[in-house]
């Protein structure tokens, strides 16, 4: 608008020097100056059906601090140089209030893509959201200029830093009777309900695991190996419900990044101890209790990947009838419910709570015993 | 140029930004630049040189500019241009002083050419220049141009500051244009690339893509000024083919009276027009400053308004007055009052003594002296001020003495001069005067100031009467409204259809209330809301005596307008002579009050006129206003939706105390209002937490169940709101 206004004021001044003065070449200056309005307005609309944008990462998880490559590929179909080129590419954190945002402009040449590469470094744990929420193509002298869509959305999800906490499990633990419905794909164990599978006959094997029916088939004695029931006896219980205020701007961030934090390493200590353990939450979207299996050092990335994509919610809800009335496995010899509140719940008893800003330094040697 | 609003949190870093410095030149970049900065150099001193031209040897004054061009490139090229140019700047310095007083003298030559240029008011003037001048003309020139090619050298190259670009070329084509000068084409085109490539965001170091952009701008200007000069310009020929009559206008026409012209008037509307010198209905509306006029001073407290003549008519043109030579009528007021006031004194005992009278010239026209009637001037008058011993009529028609009589010689030419009138011109006039034949004086008198307040409203925006309309006719029977310049026009020419000699006289009055006494004596500033116009009619008894025709208006009462300030002068000076109050009782009963209710209608009018254009003005503000928050409202997401909800629930009652974010909210706020259910607000609410802590993205649907409720809760809010707050609601707020 800026431009435009410039530019009628230069108008208006060539039409008073034409009235004012006897010179004919005012006119031509004046033919001129609308000439090039005129042109400008085409070389703008002809310029922006040329131009494509396109957002991409291909980094869709990352630590904190660590630079995750954003890049914004722009394309320029036509023979004509694309000077000016105005983007907005907005970002948001789910844990934020307010987004941010970064307008540059940039030019690309005819027939040609340009790549804006940006690294993006998060302190906080939790989904980013980018965008680009506005394109606009101009003229050369910036005097018109069209808007192009681009509904592309990249998102990535920070991970959050996983502290050694020392876990300690304790005999009860151990021991304790298992009683699960799924079974291990990769051990045969004891469970006689549950096959694992059928082999040879082997010197030590016992003549109760031959399978009769099969070994009259085969003509040769082949036995049943039974399978390990999975269970766990450790629950760790993510309650989400959030029922603070939100005193400040950014205090959500760090609430849910120390949130996250003490999730991801109390389920990584429970996996180096050795402890099996299930990490469960509720998902308000769904209105299911979901659930993951941590047994290894994958299960517990996953896990987070997971449940990064949780959001806290108002409502009270009771997360353990929950997951009992879900999954039946209503025996666990240790349940941990972490809140919002940043509290570390261990069978009904607070066992530690942590300051949302100190969260990390509370983690470091943490005895946690299940 | 990156504008960047930050989350607290999450840092971007823009990978492919070039480092700053000059590592992103390209000699393509360079020699365009350089390009652009050398046609806006050679450009300006062209059309300089053309304009004023300063010295002959141009091709000298050209390499020399050529030279700084060049001077600036390599200081550029070089990196930390800056110490370079400082450090080439102390043998630039020596050199300087070396030639000092050759600069000052070329400095002096150019300066005389420039003069001579602008005398000669855009005609082509030769100079002639001396050889060793030429020199210093030469050194001083290129100075000048070394320090302004480092300001077009900076706005083009170094920070691309178009605003600077444009005010340094700018100045040079004004300048020309402002002496008259039309600047030279092919100049002005150069100074046109180097702007179109400024403009086109040309730098050194712009990207490939901007360097091309900018060549093409330049490239397609090229074009589209040749397109405009062959084609363009014979179409828009016929768009300027009144041209002239144009340019007569703009240069007839001030701006600022225009503006002043447009601002609404609340002046006074009983005040009467100004002084025109006889012209008449040539201004589209009166115009006071408020400025003092005159100063009148006097020994004693006068009993009835002091008219003070200015211009005097005598020939009625259908467009103005034109006066006349008329010295014995001067001759005549001395011979008569310098003897008459020895008479009044034998007769009255020397109990009477005429006033003093002293009347100094503000700001009032100083073509004419502003003599009171009935007085004699005083010999130590001088440019500023006069003095005169002045006579209150009421007191020489006390004396019964017809001393006029013996003045024959000027009865005649009176009688020549003053009773002339456009017969032809006037014939609706001349038949009304026909159709009622009277005789005396008086009755006469009576008849025209009585007539002409019947056929006429007092009204100051009466504006300019139509060219082709004979001036007093079109007043009198089509118009119908006028001030007192028309007014005395009409009366005075009735008068002489009557046979009364009668002359159209423009000056000051001076009510009574205008007076005030400080150190003895009583002084009236009089501003130009004062200036007037009446009739003056010549008996031979009493010689001229003013007639008052314009309504409002009557001789020896006081103004309508300044009643006030009398009344509050009566009430401060309880010490004011007997006759003061005398006066203004009298002044009151004298005072023709229809044309002041007419005027002051005609007023009140306007400004109900300007009130209900002004409160129809804020009504469509409002209105837009409403409209523009509203639409920003329908772009809002869910979690804007919801600051604006509770915004509303708040102002529905809610308490500030009550947090959303707590678990008992929807139940709280259903037990609050009644008209919506827990459940609904608990969607709400998880609605919202989601969008705080949620997936960023929500659904249009969500988005859509959110707006209906917020419009759900406005409407129910609303209508429960008092009548204030209602408008608050609506107009201030606009939440609905």
């Amino acid at each position: 608008m800026k431009s435009k206004f410039v530019y009628f004021v230069l108008v208006l001044v060539t039409v008073y020097i034409a009235i004012m003065y006897q010179d004919s070449k005012a006119i031509a200056f004046l033919g001129f100056e609308l000439l090039l309005f005129i042109c400008m307005f085409f070389l703008a609309w002809y310029l922006k059906r040329g131009i494509t944008v396109h957002l991409e990462s291909k980094l869709p998880i990352a630590g904190k601090q660590k630079a995750v490559p954003v890049k914004i590929y722009i394309k320029n179909r036509h023979r004509l140089p694309a000077a000016q080129i105005l983007i907005r590419l907005v970002y948001e954190n789910d844990y934020s209030y307010h987004s941010g945002n970064e307008t540059f402009w940039c030019s690309v040449d005819g027939q040609e893509e340009k790549i804006l590469h940006y690294d993006m470094l998060a302190e906080y744990c939790g989904r980013i959201h980018f965008s680009i929420s506005k394109i606009k193509v101009y003229d050369y002298l910036k005097l018109w200029s069209f808007p192009i869509k681009c509904k592309e959305e990249i998102q990535i999800s920070i991970l959050p830093d996983i502290h050694e906490i020392i876990a300690s499990v304790s005999e009860h633990t151990r021991n304790f009777p298992i009683d699960g419905e799924e079974y291990d794909p990769r051990q045969s164990g004891d469970d006689p309900s549950e096959i694992f599978q059928t082999r040879e006959f082997r010197a030590g094997d016992t003549l109760q695991r031959v399978h009769w029916k099969m070994s009259a088939k085969t003509d040769e004695l082949i036995t049943k190996e039974y399978s390990k029931p999975i269970g766990c006896s450790v629950l760790l219980l993510l309650d989400l419900h959030f029922n603070k205020k939100q005193q400040n701007y950014g205090n959500s961030f760090l609430q849910m990044d120390a949130f996250w934090e003490i999730a991801a390493s109390v389920s990584y200590g429970l996996m180096t101890a050795g402890c099996r353990h299930y990490t469960a939450w509720f998902e308000e979207e769904t209105g299911c209790v979901g659930r993951q299996y941590v047994q290894e050092e994958a299960q517990v990335y996953e896990m987070i990947h997971r449940a990064l994509h949780l959001t806290p919610y108002l409502q009270k809800y009771e997360l353990l009838s929950g997951y009992q009335a879900e999954h039946r496995e209503a025996h666990f010899s240790t349940i941990l419910i972490l809140n919002t509140d940043l509290q570390l719940i261990k069978n009904g008893e607070v066992i530690a709570e942590f300051p949302k800003d100190k969260a990390s330094e509370m983690l470091n040697g943490l005895l946690l015993e299940v | 140029m990156t504008k960047k609003n930050r989350l607290p949190g999450i840092e971007m870093i823009r990978q492919d930004t070039k480092a700053k410095g000059k590592t992103g030149y390209t000699w393509y970049g360079i020699l365009l630049s350089f390009s652009c900065f050398l046609c806006g150099l050679i450009g300006c001193v062209g059309a300089f040189l053309d304009a004023f031209p300063v010295s002959s040897n141009h091709k000298t004054l050209y390499i020399g500019v050529l030279v700084i061009a060049v001077f600036y490139e390599v200081i550029w090229l070089l990196h930390k241009f800056w110490r370079w140019l400082l450090l080439l700047l102390l043998p630039l310095t020596t050199i300087l002083q070396y030639f000092f007083e050759d600069i000052k003298k070329g400095f002096i030559l150019i300066s005389n050419s420039i003069q001579i240029v602008i005398s000669s008011q855009g005609n082509n003037s030769s100079i002639e220049i001396m050889a060793d001048d030429e020199k210093k003309i030469i050194i001083s020139f290129l100075l000048i141009t070394f320090l302004w090619a480092g300001v077009l050298w900076f706005s083009t190259m170094v920070r691309c500051v178009r605003t600077l670009t444009v005010f340094s070329l700018g100045s040079i084509l004004t300048g020309i244009l402002a002496v008259g000068q039309v600047p030279v084409f092919w100049a002005v085109c150069l100074m046109l690339f180097c702007c179109l490539g400024n403009f086109a965001g040309l730098s050194v170091d712009a990207s490939p893509a901007r360097q091309k952009g900018v060549l093409l701008t330049i490239i397609a200007g090229f074009a589209l000024l040749a397109m405009g000069d062959l084609f363009a310009e014979p179409y828009l020929e016929t768009c300027f083919k009144d041209k002239e009559q144009v340019k007569t206008r703009i240069q007839k026409t001030s701006v600022i009276q225009e503006l002043m012209n447009s601002l609404p008037k609340w002046e006074n509307p009983y005040a009467s027009g100004g002084i025109g010198h006889g012209e008449l209905g040539q201004v589209e509306r009166i115009t006071f400053s408020g400025n003092t006029a005159l100063r009148v001073t006097t020994d004693e407290f006068p009993k009835e308004t002091v008219y003070l003549r200015g211009y005097i008519g005598a020939d009625y043109t259908g467009k103005s007055w034109d006066t006349v030579e008329d010295t014995e009528d001067e001759q005549i007021a001395v011979s008569i009052f310098s003897n008459k006031r020895q008479e009044l004194k034998m007769l009255y005992n020397s109990n009477i003594e005429p006033f003093r009278m002293d009347v100094i010239r503000e700001n009032a026209s100083p073509k004419y002296q502003y003599r009171p009637y009935l007085s004699m001037p005083l010999e130590d008058a001088d440019n500023k001020q006069y003095s005169y011993w002045y006579f209150p009529r009421s007191i020489l028609e006390n004396t019964n003495i017809a001393y006029m009589n013996t003045w024959e010689n000027y009865w005649t030419f009176v009688n020549e001069n003053y009773l002339s009138y456009p017969e032809e011109q006037l014939p609706r006039l001349l038949a009304q005067c026909r159709e009622h034949p009277l005789e005396s004086v008086d009755e006469i008198k009576n008849y025209i100031v009585s007539g002409l307040d019947q056929m006429a409203v007092y009204n100051l925006e009466v504006g300019k009467f139509p060219e082709d309309e004979e001036f007093t006719e079109y007043f009198l029977y089509e118009a119908k409204q006028g001030y007192c310049s028309h007014f005395a026009t009409a009366a005075v020419l009735m008068f002489r259809m009557y046979g009364i000699p009668a002359r159209y006289v423009e000056g000051y009055i001076a009510p009574v209330s205008d007076f005030h006494k400080k150190d003895g004596e009583y002084t009236a500033n009089i501003t130009d809301k004062r200036a007037h116009a009446w009739a003056e009619i010549y008996t031979q008894d009493g010689g001229w005596q003013p007639v008052e025709a314009t309504p409002g208006y009557s001789i020896g009462a006081d103004l309508p307008g300044s009643r006030e300030s009398k009344e509050t002068e009566t009430q401060t000076n309880s010490e004011k002579p007997q006759e003061t109050s005398e006066a203004e009782t009298e002044s009151e009963k004298n005072i023709n009050k229809a044309p002041e209710k007419k005027a002051a209608g005609l007023n009140t009018v306007i400004k109900i006129g300007l009130c209900i254009s002004g409160t129809f003005l804020l009504i469509v503000c409002i209105h837009l206003r409403r409209k523009w928050i509203l639409r920003r409202r329908k772009k809002k997401n869910v979690r804007e939706i919801f600051h604006d909800m509770y915004e509303v629930l708040q102002m529905g009652g809610l308490t500030e105390e009550v947090d959303c974010q707590e678990a008992d909210f929807p139940a709280f706020a259903a037990r609050h209002f009644t008209w919506m259910k827990e459940q609904e607000f608990a969607e709400i609410m998880n609605l919202v937490m989601r969008a705080n802590f949620g997936r960023g993205v929500m659904k249009t649907e969500e988005i859509k169940f959110m707006r209906d409720n917020y419009r759900y809760i406005c409407n129910k809010v609303y209508r429960n709101l008092p009548g204030m707050k209602k408008i608050i609601f609506r107009y201030c707020k606009v939440y609905y």
